[in-house]
């Protein structure tokens, strides 16, 4: 029974890729069903995480009786209060709280690592040429992001600058994309190839 | 009356000021009461994280729900999502999410729609650099150039013969994307850090709906 | 010059037959390559094998489902290589939702983890709510967030692995291939800046640009970049995997992307000159 399942779940899988790939030519109701398919059970695991996440943080700490973990629990509740008419606005407390601790971790950690620590990393280097590009770099991209004022005169060769520079880092990106997306491709036909014998 | 207090917009900034200036100025303080307190602070919101998951699914049952209800257009996949979606919770509320219908449905529909959407990107990324990459203009002239210069290096079999291409896209990669990026790292922080200030304030209205 | 223009005009639908075939033709008939470990593979490896007995590894695959395609080999090849160090033990946590799975998986493959045994050289801790906030949260208190572990749903308290491992501090190396840069810079954020604890990366490929500025500010330890970095990888181990396999379909793609390239450009430039002539 399990092998027939096992065997059965294979061919779903490659009908759903073979679905998914079949929108480049056309989108079909085989695309569809792959489209949906992926939707809902994406929808199916996340709130089935989400149980456990509340289980075994929320449930477990109440029941080793942390009773202060139903202030939480209560918050979280509060945020289906968006599907009724009349009390909607309470579910703002829980995105709110969430919010409030996210941007204070956020905020922490985005001053010291991608400010200081970036800036240090430009500045505190051995002087060689490629770090004065680096820094002619950081410099130049700054002042193209620089809003305030109109790129005219000398800022607006630095900005030109700028944007050389950043048509580098998006080059190099593109370029690394399409390796990227090709591997994502190649997975995907081993996968087929290997279900149908033709690779070990 | 208390539902007016609840109502307003003020007590919803308040929450968000005081919980993100705590958050931010933890790291600098290391009272173990203080740190004990932002510890279980930490422990709630991964908690509500789980909430959001359950209420976001929800809601998109929610929709397709009414669209089956109503008979909109479509509304026969709306009715296959219902169903996948409920067989999947009510199957894994009785067998756990390791049990396996749950893994069967993981394994067969989701792993294999989720991982194929991204890579039929491969197909239009190609077209792409067909049709658009033009020496037209210097900024496109240096995208392409650059862009082909790592897709060469790439290339296993022209790296054998020009060996040279491997230093020159590490040069470009190591070097002038470093200092592009590194501006616009440093850029979107300075964003961010403002941004974090007008939150702290209340003065950024535009979280709260 | 009609066929100019039309040289710049190609169907879709042929390019992506052609493509097509030249993605499925170089896995069947496997071409070999030859590979010399980059100094950023090397890099990699000369990290893990730095590792000594009692080292704790934390080990987060936030590749989900849509990345592993690319990266799976990758994940293996490093699940195999801690495998073989003896004494290092392995922690595996996920921040991203559809990743809890993929460990069984990796496992599953790395053929020395049959050596290996569950609860004192490996455990399974599961997925964490909150992306950053969980991981701030998790680096704070490994208890706050996980009480159960994933595999077996017990206790984490009734395993010898976690006997001394509180917190982030309890750590030697974090190995965290992703699908996203986002997720290395919240890690980068929440576990490296406050308490130093070296990364090493797999970045989805089309990020190893980004990684290579944290990487140059000494806040990536070392990270494997592209097919070619996996499949360097696997030889060193001694594998032939996935990665290797694909090489030979780098080959024949990005040359077809380079002609694609070459040949827009040429319509483009004839028929300009075509136009100035008019």
């Amino acid at each position: 029974m399990t092998d027939v399942l096992t065997l059965f779940g294979t061919y779903i899988a490659i009908i759903i890729t073979l679905a998914v790939y079949s929108y480049i030519i056309k989108e079909t109701d085989l695309f569809r069903f792959a489209e949906y398919s992926f939707l809902a059970t994406s929808i199916g695991w996340a709130i089935l995480l989400g149980l456990d996440t509340i289980n075994n943080v929320g449930v477990s700490a109440i029941s080793k009786g942390r009773y202060d973990y139903i202030i939480p629990i209560i918050l979280g509740l509060l945020l289906f209060t968006r599907f009724s008419g009349k009390l909607w606005y309470l579910a703002r407390y829980p995105v709110a709280f969430i919010l409030g601790v996210g941007l204070g971790v956020f905020m922490r950690g985005q001053i010291h690592a991608m400010f200081l620590q970036q800036i240090a990393a430009t500045v505190i280097t051995p002087v060689t040429v490629d770090s004065l590009i680096i820094l002619v770099g950081v410099l130049s991209v700054l002042v193209f992001f620089y809003f305030t004022r109109e790129h005219k005169g000398a800022l607006g060769y630095v900005s030109t600058l700028g944007r050389y520079f950043l048509m580098v880092g998006f080059g190099a990106t593109f370029g690394n994309t399409v390796l990227y997306r090709i591997n994502l491709a190649v997975g995907r036909i081993i996968f087929i190839l290997r279900a149908l014998g033709l690779l070990p | 009356m208390t539902s007016e207090i609840f109502k307003r917009k003020e007590l919803v900034f308040a929450l968000i000021a005081f919980l993100g200036l705590w958050l931010f100025l933890d790291y600098s303080v290391v009272e173990p009461g203080v740190q004990s307190v932002t510890a279980d602070i930490l422990k709630w919101a991964t908690l509500l994280g789980g909430f959001m998951l359950i209420y976001g699914g929800l809601e998109a049952l929610r929709y397709h729900s009414k669209v089956v209800y109503k008979k909109q257009r479509n509304w026969y996949w709306s009715a296959y999502f219902v169903a996948i979606v409920l067989v999947y919770v009510f199957s894994g509320l009785i067998q756990g999410s390791k049990g396996m219908i749950p893994q069967w449905l993981f394994n067969n529909m989701l792993d294999p729609a989720s991982a194929t959407m991204y890579s039929i990107l491969a197909f239009y990324i190609i077209s792409a650099l067909y049709r658009t990459l033009r020496l037209r203009s210097i900024e496109l002239a240096i995208l392409s150039l650059v862009t082909i210069i790592v897709v060469a290096a790439n290339d296993p079999i022209i790296t054998i013969y020009v060996p040279q291409l491997t230093a020159v896209r590490d040069w470009f990669i190591s070097v002038p994307n470093v200092g592009a990026n590194r501006g616009f790292v440093i850029g979107a922080a300075i964003g961010a850090i403002f941004l974090g200030v007008r939150v702290f304030l209340g003065r950024e209205r535009s979280l709260v709906r | 010059m009609g066929w100019a223009k039309k040289m710049g005009e190609i169907s879709s639908k042929w390019i992506y037959i052609l493509l097509a075939i030249l993605l499925v033709i170089p896995l069947l008939v496997p071409i070999p390559l030859p590979l010399t470990p980059s100094h950023y593979t090397m890099e990699v490896y000369e990290t893990i094998e730095s590792l000594k007995p009692g080292d704790n590894v934390l080990f987060v695959i936030d590749t989900g489902t849509s990345g592993w395609p690319a990266l799976g080999p990758g994940v293996i090849a490093l699940v195999e290589h801690l495998f073989r160090k003896d004494g290092v033990k392995v922690f595996f946590v996920e921040f991203e939702s559809t990743s809890p799975p993929l460990v069984d998986r990796a496992v599953a493959a790395a053929p020395s983890a049959s050596k290996k045994k569950y609860g004192e050289d490996w455990i399974h801790l599961g997925f964490v709510a909150g992306e950053e906030t969980g991981k701030a949260s998790f680096a704070a208190d490994i208890r706050k967030v996980i009480s159960v572990d994933y595999k077996y749903g017990k206790p984490i308290d009734e395993y010898p692995i976690m006997k001394n491992v509180k917190n982030m501090n309890d750590f030697k190396l974090i190995v965290e291939p992703t699908n996203a840069i986002t997720w290395m810079e919240q890690a980068i954020r929440q576990w490296y800046t406050p308490y130093h604890v070296p990364i090493i990366s797999i970045p989805p490929f089309l990020d190893v640009p980004w990684a290579e500025n944290y990487y140059r500010a000494g806040q990536l330890k070392a990270y494997l970049a592209g097919t070619s970095g996996l499949a360097e990888y696997e030889k060193l181990l001694g594998m032939y995997g996935d990665a290797t396999r694909g090489l030979a379909v780098m080959t024949t793609t990005h040359t077809y992307a380079i002609i694609l390239f070459v040949i827009g450009n040429i319509s483009y430039f004839l028929s300009r000159r075509k136009k100035e002539v008019k």
